[in-house]
């Protein structure tokens, strides 16, 4: 029962986490750089666990997870990711991941992850276990909204659409400068902590 | 902590293995190096996956001026000039192979 594969994209993340699972006794039947291959590989080397980034190459990680998770396989699957664990922990908890750990933290967080999965717990971030109060931190932030105006959410949109801070001026002939000034009152609005937080709050919200 | 302490640290001090992951480090420097700079100047998704792909492995042997270099790539949009961005990229992996080269060099026979 302590048979491991890796599937990650980067040879020295394959290399390092080989060698911390080594040097603490697991033994590592296999690894590969992508989804696709993996897949079968996976299947010839039985691994007792799968260690996952969420982000390689061909087939993704998640699409790896659904995949195996349907076929019902015998091994459990933990994801080291450098994805953001607010918007992909649950995600991967759904999709039948036994744990979830950052690229972020140090390497020996993986080590406890995978003691944990081993002894038959599931290991994922405080973040993820916040589903139960989704619709809180849903309303929340509609709560934040409301203090936006018509003409702020415009601008907002027109972020989330990708266009640019020129363009955006050009398009509601406005000065670069205003854009500017809008886009900081956004984020103090909305708590956001830069364009691409501002962006990712406005797809969730079904701004674009 | 720096990336050599780092390594030290993934391999339990042990020397072979740190010699090892140090190669496998200076090769992928180059190696990503490579494939960084044969992206069209303009294919924004291409160079984020890549920077991506980077700050994961430069987070793992803490190579900072690296990921700090990759998370500006990431955060960029489309209409970003992406070509600053590469080259700060470009010049921190050339950085630190720079740097292991040396530390490599002093390692032992």
């Amino acid at each position: 029962m302590r048979n491991v594969f890796i599937i990650d994209d980067h040879p020295v993340i394959r290399l390092a986490v080989r060698m911390i699972l080594e040097n603490e006794g697991y033994c590592v039947v296999g690894e590969n750089d992508n989804g696709v291959d993996a897949m079968q590989m996976v299947r010839e080397c039985q691994p007792d666990l799968l260690i996952l980034d969420i982000s390689i190459p061909k087939l993704d990680g998640l699409e790896v997870l659904t995949r195996f998770h349907g076929m019902n396989v015998p091994f459990k699957i933990l994801v080291l990711t450098a994805q953001a664990p607010a918007l992909f922990a649950i995600r991967c908890m759904q999709s039948g991941a036994a744990g979830f750990v950052c690229k972020q933290e140090a390497l020996s967080e993986l080590i406890s992850a995978v003691r944990a999965v081993f002894s038959g717990y599931n290991y994922f971030p405080s973040q993820a276990l916040i589903p139960s109060r989704e619709d809180d931190g849903q309303l929340q932030e509609l709560e934040l909204f409301k203090a936006i105006n018509d003409r702020e959410l415009m601008v907002l949109q027109l972020f989330a659409q990708g266009r640019s801070n020129k363009e955006i001026a050009t398009g509601m002939f406005l000065s670069n400068k205003t854009v500017s000034t809008y886009k900081k009152r956004l984020m103090q609005k909305l708590q956001a902590n830069s364009l691409v937080e501002l962006i990712e709050m406005a797809k969730r919200n079904a701004l674009v | 902590m720096n990336t050599i302490d780092q390594l030290q640290a993934l391999t339990g001090g042990n020397r072979a293995l740190t010699r090892r992951l140090l190669e496998e480090v200076l090769r992928s420097c180059t190696d990503d190096g490579q494939q960084l700079l044969a992206i069209a100047h303009d294919d924004h998704p291409r160079m984020v996956d890549i920077a991506h792909k980077i700050h994961g492995a430069a987070r793992i042997v803490q190579a900072r001026a690296v990921y700090q270099a990759c998370e500006a790539l990431e955060a960029s949009t489309a209409q970003d000039d992406l070509e600053p961005l590469r080259e700060a990229l470009h010049l921190a992996l050339t950085q630190l192979q720079a740097e292991l080269g040396h530390t490599l060099a002093e390692l032992d026979p």
